[in-house]
């Protein structure tokens, strides 16, 4: 791997460490920006034209996104959403752990652009022991060598950075229930529109981006134009890390240019445990459709490809299954996190996300029928695209993507009240 | 802007949504959660509809109208949509209706005939949800809530009172409170109305009976002066509960606890029977035929023997605007002039430069487009509950309520300032470097603890060279329910009908009980607790050689001081009609018929002024001659100037228990109503310093 975005200071002697951080030409970009005073179109259009993608999930273009924040005076935030808790997806934690000053630089250059005064990162509840305080020392570093603060660099600028943790709750990393929560509420999405560029955190416009999205931000400014798009191969733009895990024999974080072959993921991961066949792969958190192994492996890991084998990128948490796994054990065992996981807001979701896993364990425990399984597919129907966030898409969609892909495995598991790998 | 529902066009407005364009054109969208009065959460998912050129249905309580957009409510789509939300709606709520108080008005009821199946899918367990006693008004059944979280907005947006909130995530999310018994805000029995289902029920009115059995017939509030509209819903001729009657200018869809629950005090057992005289010592039932003669001998002789200015005639200000009128018609008409309907009050120097009549100076509507509200004397919160909302989402809007009050008393909305008044120093405390105006309209409300303040007329007289000064309007809160129809019939000793000068001016209320004169009329009163001092009225009736009692409930007071009772009905059982603060005149019928020997008050009023041949009068007769005096009255008074009263010096006063009362002190039905005082003992109970207290009981102290 030539080309390192977040991963930059990953593997280096006190990563996490200012001086480490500026060895690699770290603040460079937000000095240059402060020294030159750089117009915020020009930020924006910069960011716009890398075709960054937010790397969260949706892969909503981030320059387009901020473009949508009002060019009035006023109060405005930015919020870096670090409440990674995607099952499968591991890679804000790290970045957090070993490169939190690029999330730093970043989050600065996009507040500067936005024209926030004051920024949030939101950790998961679970970060505390570590990330929490590692993030923490890296924000008082930059605050004692006034890169942060009032009057940056004796620049008249002023941007506040204040790290805050959740209490534990997957919902939050829904960017609207993530603002509420920084409120102080309840961590439940809000209603949009209004969407929080226009109405966000205390009703004032605001832009969330991913923790992974904000720390690419310092080298894509720092390079010249174009630099961004060139670093994705077979006709894609741009790096995406991604979290290998399941039946690999090294799992872990891989930071690759997007585009490449999920084959040669698969090798830097180290192969398939024990030389099993793989049988499928979730490739992009444990919310999308579930690939079939030999489909996967002629997919390239990027938003296009992956969609056309029927999946989505999402977060970019790889999870391998190979030929020994009990799919019904495995859409179970994501059912249950989604249910105990649902806000319980909105009706089809508190309620749908419940029936799924009493059916599901129902037919675990040897007591299911056929007419479950089309029970099943007709409720996650049902759930799908009526609910007020995604959590009720990310919980249907896992169930109809099995079924489809498995039926047969459902179906003996079913009649012989066993399951078909074991 | 122009719109197509179920391909028809409809013109709307912009800022509509789609839910609010379809009620007002009269097309039906199933809904739970969505309440025209509460904040749009769009959770139910009941409402979503389909939309053209939109991929999924939505809701149709949070999505905005656009240009041209084509909304269907029966397409297949719209209906899969909502047969489903059904579907989950019901997978977990109990399917026992026939045992459920919400049957036969239940929203998920009649939904579910619409939309849902005939038989569940759903073959795992139910959800079960342990109950808690969340308060004396309120039962629960919350295995049947459906966390629509119409309750929690309430608490949150209207009565600014958090009571109930939603506990824990998933299909374990539940509406609770934190501390048993803990919902005890006067406008807690809204929640009853708001939840669509069988979660959160009336308790007292609990099983007695089945809604489809109930008769509904409206009513006006008889315990306070804004004059809410109040549907009472009666079972075999007795009025089993009341709930609110739409009137976006009064009392919108609230209704205050005290309103809810004071009907009970009709029921209460201190209610008479049948008329009673003095024999021997000894107070004996006699027949009703022979009551108004004998009354009228009694008058009459009295005034033969003692002289018309020797006789003491007082009403209470709640009643119905036909005894106000036919009272005064028989005792003017007889000469008397010592009539007063003021009982509370005790200082009348004020009483030349009062106004026609008092009112708020304003449309309860339009309370909001003051900048300023300064109240004196006032605890919106337990006198006038239903208010309490309105100033709420004023507070909320622009304006800054100020708050003067005799002792340290708490709102639901937020105030601006609040601050401890005395009675000698109100003059030098309203001074504009007191009070921190904003620019703009301001409205002074003057609270019926000033008038029940031995030093009222110097404290209205500050009160009005104040609002000279700042040119604001002056407004007023009643004690009673109809004390403005008391000032415009000629219930006071100064005033005729229409509120034109007496020539000759009579005793006031005070002056007649501290005057110990040897007759009295008392009518619709509570010795006990309506008047200023109860031991001055004591020894006024002790010394008094005749004492007529026009009541529904007898007192140990009365017991030992009438001559004569005769019991009159309720508001409940009679014609009747008030006047509101802002002047609304509404008129109701009889919600029960009274019991046998129980007859309307105006009606045996009637009879003893037909024996003295001052008149004959039926319902219509006499509401049209209210009507005639009432004509072309302004009950928006731009400016009422009481500036130059001639006042008596001030009387040293600590402030009594009696100056502020609590909600179910406020007058005798309501004192009577069992549920309400039960409220009342909780709360107490559960205030902060006695919980405070139980704590540094529990806990040892560790520093010993």
């Amino acid at each position: 791997m030539i080309n390192k975005l977040c991963t930059e200071t990953f593997g280096l002697k006190n990563p996490d460490s200012l001086k480490t951080y500026m060895d690699k030409q770290g603040y460079q970009a937000w000095k240059n920006i402060i020294i030159e005073q750089t117009p915020k179109s020009k930020i924006i259009e910069k960011i716009k034209e890398s075709g960054l993608r937010g790397k969260g999930g949706a892969g909503f273009l981030t320059g387009l996104k901020w473009s949508f924040i009002p060019l009035l005076d006023g109060q405005k935030y930015l919020v870096c959403n670090s409440d990674e808790s995607e099952p499968g997806t591991c890679k804000d934690r790290d970045i957090l752990r070993y490169n939190p000053h690029s999330i730093i630089e970043g989050m600065l250059i996009a507040s500067y652009a936005i024209g926030a005064s004051v920024a949030y990162n939101y950790l998961r509840g679970e970060f505390i022991d570590e990330q929490w305080k590692v993030f923490n020392h890296a924000l008082s570093e930059a605050y004692n060598a006034k890169l942060i603060g009032k009057n940056i660099l004796s620049s008249n600028i002023t941007i506040d950075i204040h790290a805050l943790i959740g209490a534990g709750a997957y919902i939050v990393g829904e960017e609207t229930a993530m603002l509420e929560s920084i409120e102080g509420k309840r961590g439940m999405p809000r209603i949009k529109p209004p969407f929080p560029a226009i109405k966000g955190l205390y009703g004032k416009p605001t832009i969330i981006n991913n923790t992974e999205t904000l720390a690419s931000i310092p080298k894509i400014m720092l390079n010249k134009p174009g630099w961004y798009k060139s670093l994705g191969v077979n006709d894609t733009e741009g790096m995406k890390i991604f979290s290998m895990s399941g039946h690999v024999n090294n799992p872990g974080n891989f930071e690759i240019a997007l585009g490449t072959p999920f084959s040669e993921l698969l090798n830097l991961a180290g192969g398939m445990w024990n030389g099993k066949n793989i049988k499928a792969v979730i490739p992009g958190g444990s919310s999308v459709p579930v690939v079939k192994g030999d489909i996967m492996m002629q997919v390239n890991m990027d938003y296009d490809s992956i969609s056309e084998a029927g999946s989505m990128l999402g977060s970019g948490g790889v999870i391998v299954m190979d030929e020994s796994t009990c799919m019904v054990s495995v859409l179970q065992r994501i059912s249950r996190f989604y249910y105990s996981e649902s806000c319980g807001q909105c009706t089809p979701c508190r309620e749908g996300t419940g029936w799924l896993y009493k059916i599901l364990t129902h037919i675990i425990l040897g007591k299911g029928t056929q007419n479950d399984l089309h029970q099943l597919e007709r409720i996650a129907t049902q759930i799908e695209g009526h609910c007020i966030c995604a959590l009720g898409d990310a919980a249907a969609m896992p169930v109809r993507s099995f079924l489809k892909n498995f039926w047969s495995e459902f179906e003996y598991y079913v009649d012989k009240k066993e399951s078909m790998v074991s | 802007m122009k719109v197509f529902v179920n391909n028809k066009e409809y013109s709307a407005e912009p800022e509509d949504t789609i839910i609010e364009l379809c009620d007002k054109i009269g097309v039906h969208i199933p809904r739970f959660c969505y309440h025209k009065h509460l904040s749009v959460v769009a959770s139910c998912r009941m409402c979503l509809v389909d939309i053209e050129g939109v991929k999924h249905s939505q809701p149709a309580c949070s999505t905005p109208l656009r240009e041209d957009m084509r909304i269907s409510t029966k397409s297949e789509k719209t209906k899969v949509a909502q047969k489903s939300s059904m579907e989950f709606l019901l997978i977990n709520h109990p399917l026992d209706c026939p045992i459920c108080d919400q049957a036969g008005e239940c929203e998920l009821q009649d939904i579910s005939l619409e939309h849902g199946d005939d038989h569940s899918r759903y073959m795992q367990f139910k959800r079960v949800v342990i109950d808690k006693d969340i308060s004396p008004l309120i039962s629960t059944d919350m295995t049947r809530c459906i966390h629509c979280s119409r309750c929690v907005r309430f608490g949150e947006e209207i009565s600014n009172v958090k009571e109930l909130g939603l506990l824990n995530r998933g299909e374990d999310m539940k509406i609770d409170v934190f501390i048993e018994s803990s919902v005890s805000s006067e406008l807690s029995g809204n929640m009853i109305d708001l939840c669509p289902v069988g979660a959160l029920n009336n308790k007292p009115y609990r099983y007695t009976a089945r809604t489809w059995d109930l008769r509904q017939i409206c009513g006006i509030s008889p315990h306070d002066c804004i004059g809410s509209n109040i549907n009472y819903h009666t079972y075999n001729n007795k009025i089993v509960r009341a709930v609110p009657s739409e009137n976006p200018d009064i009392n919108q869809t609230w209704l205050s606890d005290r309103d809810r629950f004071g009907y009970e005090g009709i029921y209460s057992e201190d209610r008479i029977k049948k008329s009673q005289m003095r024999v021997d010592g000894k107070l004996v039932e006699i027949d009703f035929d022979s009551i108004p003669s004998q009354v009228n001998n009694l008058i009459n002789n009295n005034i033969k023997k003692h002289g018309k200015e020797k006789i003491g005639c007082l009403i209470s200000g709640q009643s119905t605007s036909e005894e106000l009128f036919m009272f005064q018609k028989i005792f003017k008409g007889l000469g008397v002039s010592n009539i007063d309907h003021r009982t509370k009050e005790s200082n009348f120097d004020y009483q030349k430069n009062y106004p026609l009549m008092p009112s708020l100076g304003c449309n309860l509507k339009d309370l909001d487009e003051y900048e300023n509200i300064i109240l004196i004397g006032v605890n919106i919160k337990t006198e006038y509950p239903v208010l309490s909302i309105r100033l709420n989402l004023a507070t909320k809007n622009k304006t800054r309520v100020h708050s003067f009050n005799f002792k340290s008393l708490d709102e639901n909305f937020d105030l601006h300032c609040k601050k401890i008044i005395d009675h000698s120093n109100i003059e030098s405390f309203l001074n504009i470097n007191n009070i921190e105006l904003d620019q703009g309209k301001t409205l002074i409300i003057i609270g019926p603890s000033v008038s029940r303040s031995p030093n009222q007329s110097n404290i209205l007289k500050s009160i009005s060279k104040f609002s000279l000064l700042i040119d604001a309007k002056i407004g007023f809160l009643t004690e009673s329910c109809n004390s403005t129809s008391g000032w415009l019939l000629g219930n006071v000793p100064h005033r005729e009908l229409g509120g034109n000068q007496s020539s000759i001016i009579g005793k006031n209320s005070y002056q007649m009980i501290t005057n110990k004169l040897p007759s009295y009329i008392l009518y619709n009163l509570d010795p006990e607790f309506d008047f200023f001092d109860k031991s001055l009225v004591e020894n006024a009736l002790e010394s008094s050689e005749c004492n007529i009692f026009f009541t529904s409930y007898i007192t140990p007071m009365i017991e030992k001081y009438a001559h004569i009772i005769i019991p009159i009905t309720t508001f409940a059982e009679a014609d009747g009609s008030y006047i509101n603060i802002e002047g609304t005149y509404q008129t109701f019928r009889p919600i029960v018929q009274p019991s046998k020997n129980i007859y309307e008050g105006w009606s045996i009023l009637n009879k003893i002024l037909k024996l003295n041949n001052l008149g004959d009068y039926s319902v219509t007769n006499i509401r049209d001659e209210l009507k005639k005096s009432l004509e072309g009255l302004d009950f928006n008074i731009p400016n009422i100037d009481m500036s130059n009263i001639n006042t008596s010096p001030y009387i040293e006063n600590k402030i009594s228990k009696e100056s502020y009362r609590e909600t179910n002190q406020t007058d005798l039905i309501v004192r009577r109503s069992e549920s309400l005082n039960q409220a009342t003992k909780i709360k107490n109970k559960l205030s902060y310093k006695n919980m405070n207290n139980e704590f540094k009981k529990s806990h040892i102290d560790i520093t010993k």
